[in-house]
């Protein structure tokens, strides 16, 4: 039981840096470049590059987080895989 | 407050966001754990949507933005046309408008289309590389933005070559149409496991002719041809066949010169010269892989760059040596077939009947002519000395040793006035000199006085115009005149010449003949060649000469000076005639 909670946990954490990988890699994080000054300003566009900046700063945050959640995972699913082999070698002893 | 937008941009920012939306949409997950990632994700697809691609909808229509510089609110956006790359990525991420085609994306791969999202990470982030890169990044191959960049350029190095066919892939051909986008592509070229063939054809396309002349062109050539120029030097069959490229057209005279990557390349203001020549030097090396065909059809090519107007000034001395160099290699090839005023034809490679065109007499001169201006140049000369040598012991007619140094007089004579402004008066007189002793060489007497020592000769003369070109201390030679220029020639070859037979004929150094006046006669003429390679007055080496004379009359001579006499008379003449003043 517990081997097989490791591995869910194990998934879990490969999922979520996945998840971290394709958040940071999409177009998103370099539409700034194509929002500065030499595309457009004025009061408008000053505020539309500062909610961009913003939004991709929160994606880095999530990022990060995703990235803590999965090593947490994982140092889980060590304890349970842990666990089940000592469980193991008592049953057989 | 000042306002404004530029149509153009302003218009590839929506279709920026509107691919941003679709990749966005395509992020799922079940994991309660995701929850804030995912809030993020729908946060920033709502500022793309409903904020940036508002503004753009907007600009145009009425004056979101203030006062508009110049644009009438009446006037919709311009349609931008999209590029093959647009067109791709269209197909891949439809519009955020349209509804997704399947709800049965999930992160790790099992969805609909796995090898276009594939394609489409890795175009995201090879973008992402070049957009973010900082500026000093550029220049530093070990920046910390780069870390990562060699799994990426490892990856795309598998998708831009069928490794069936070993040719370029539909999506290696759209990155190279798109290099513009992807600033970041040329590094990518370098990487040790990208194919060569994809390197040449990213260098093909950066220097194609019709890019504007623009500070952007300027520095990818500068920085990421030479990369990939040195990286293909390891690969001479593909950087051969780069060079070529449209040579057909070209030597038929369907395409002008002007307009190959040959042309392109060696006329470009921002790339290294030493690093051209020593991609010429792989195509050019004789002894390398690539075929003799080849290398004459690359030289043909070179040919008529010459005789264009931005080569009047000559190649610079890197390539001016390889060119000098791969001419002097080939010469044997060519040698039968020099005649003044005839085209000059390679001789054929087997039982072809497709001997390849050097270019007309003219042409070819003018070739040598541009290679002369630069005192590198004078290694031409070797191949004279080294045909005089031939000629001396019978492996060479006279008639074909004259031709050619005919035709370096001629690229002597033409260029003169090139080779006085951009070199010296006193390389300019030597030029002359050389010129005359080259039309002299084929000439009976002259070619034996000067054959035995005809490649020594060349060296010595050119290490004496480099000392002059360094600055040496000696003063301005003033009183060289070409007939002492002239006669300090022929007299440093009969007198080697009459050495090495005296010495052969009297057993010196196996225990025989008249070792003592030999070799003083030697040590003496060691000096005076020492002097001449130093720059040192010509009538200074004149007088150390003198003594070398002085001791061979000693020996066994009286048909040697005789022989002498003759060949300064057939040579002092048309130095006089060929003097600059």
């Amino acid at each position: 039981m517990s081997h097989h909670a490791a591995a869910a946990y194990r998934q879990r954490a490969s999922r979520l840096r996945n998840l971290a990988h394709q958040m940071t890699s999409t177009s998103a994080m370099s539409v700034h470049n194509h929002a500065g000054a030499s595309t457009w300003h004025g009061p408008r566009a000053d505020a539309c590059l500062h909610a961009l900046t913003s939004a991709q700063h929160g994606i880095y945050r999530a990022t990060d987080d995703l990235l803590d959640t999965s090593w947490r995972f994982d140092r889980i699913a060590d304890e349970l895989e842990a666990a089940a082999l000592r469980a193991e070698r008592e049953l057989a002893d | 407050m000042h306002h404004g937008y530029e149509p153009s941009r302003v218009a590839a920012l929506s279709q920026h966001c509107s691919w941003s939306i679709a990749e966005l949409d395509a992020i799922r997950s079940a994991d309660p754990a995701a929850a804030d990632a995912l809030a993020a994700v729908t946060r920033m697809r709502s500022i793309l949507a409903d904020s940036i691609m508002a503004a753009t909808r907007d600009v145009g229509r009425v004056n979101p933005l203030g006062r508009s510089m110049g644009w009438s609110p009446a006037m919709p956006l311009p349609a931008r046309q999209p590029s093959a790359l647009d067109q791709w990525m269209n197909q891949q991420f439809p519009s955020a408008s349209q509804p997704a085609a399947t709800d049965e994306h999930t992160i790790h791969g099992d969805t609909i289309d796995e090898a276009a999202r594939s394609d489409q990470d890795v175009i995201g982030e090879l973008r992402r590389f070049g957009d973010e890169a900082p500026t000093d990044a550029w220049f530093d191959p070990e920046h910390p933005h780069w870390d990562g960049f060699g799994a990426l350029a490892a990856d795309l190095a598998e998708r831009t070559i069928d490794p069936g066919t070993g040719e370029i892939t539909d999506f290696g051909q759209l990155l190279i149409d798109n290099v513009w986008q992807l600033p970041a592509l040329p590094l990518v070229a370098v990487h040790k496991g990208v194919h060569p063939k994809f390197g040449a054809a990213l260098v093909t396309a950066i220097m194609h002719p019709d890019l504007p002349n623009s500070p952007n062109v300027h520095r990818m050539e500068a920085f990421s041809v030479e990369a990939m120029l040195m990286q293909l030097s390891d690969h001479p069959l593909v950087l051969a066949d780069m060079l070529m490229h449209d040579h057909q057209r070209i030597l038929n005279g369907d395409l002008d010169i002007e307009r190959s990557l040959i042309f392109q390349l060696m006329d470009s203001d921002v790339i290294d010269p030493r690093v051209i020549a020593d991609a010429l030097s792989v195509v050019l090396d004789t002894s390398g892989p690539v075929h003799v065909t080849d290398i004459q059809i690359t030289l043909a090519l070179l040919t008529q760059t010459a005789n264009t107007a931005s080569f009047e000034r000559g190649f610079p001395g890197p390539i001016a040596m390889t060119l000098a160099t791969a001419f002097v290699a080939v010469l044997p090839d060519l040698e039968h077939r020099i005649r003044v005023n005839q085209t000059i034809v390679f001789d054929e490679i087997g039982d072809s009947d497709d001997a390849v065109r050097l270019g007309s007499y003219a042409d070819v001169r003018d070739f040598l002519g541009a290679i002369l201006i630069d005192p590198a140049g004078l290694v031409l000369l070797y191949a004279l000395g080294a045909q005089a040598e031939a000629m001396g012991r019978g492996e060479i007619a006279p008639g074909d040793v004259n031709a050619y140094g005919r035709l370096l007089h001629a690229s002597f004579e033409e260029n003169l006035h090139e080779i006085e402004i951009a070199a010296s008066r006193d390389r300019a007189e030597w030029a002359a000199a050389l010129a005359v002793v080259s039309f002299g060489v084929g000439v009976g007497p002259v070619g034996r006085a000067l054959g035995p020592v005809g490649v020594k000769l060349a060296q010595a003369a050119v290490k004496r115009l480099e000392s002059a070109g360094a600055g040496s201390s000696t003063p301005h030679r003033d009183n060289d005149d070409i007939g002492l220029v002239a006669d300090v020639m022929i007299r440093f070859g009969s007198y080697e010449g009459f050495l090495e037979r005296h010495d052969m004929r009297n057993g010196v150094g196996v225990g025989g003949g008249d070792g003592g006046g030999s070799n003083a006669a030697r040590s003496k003429l060691a000096a005076a060649w020492a002097q001449f390679e130093a720059g040192e007055p010509l009538h200074e080496v004149s007088r150390t000469l003198g003594n070398v004379g002085e001791l061979i009359s000693e020996l066994d001579s009286a048909d040697f000076f005789r022989d002498q006499q003759t060949a300064l008379d057939h040579v002092l003449p048309m130095a006089e005639s060929a003097d600059l003043d």
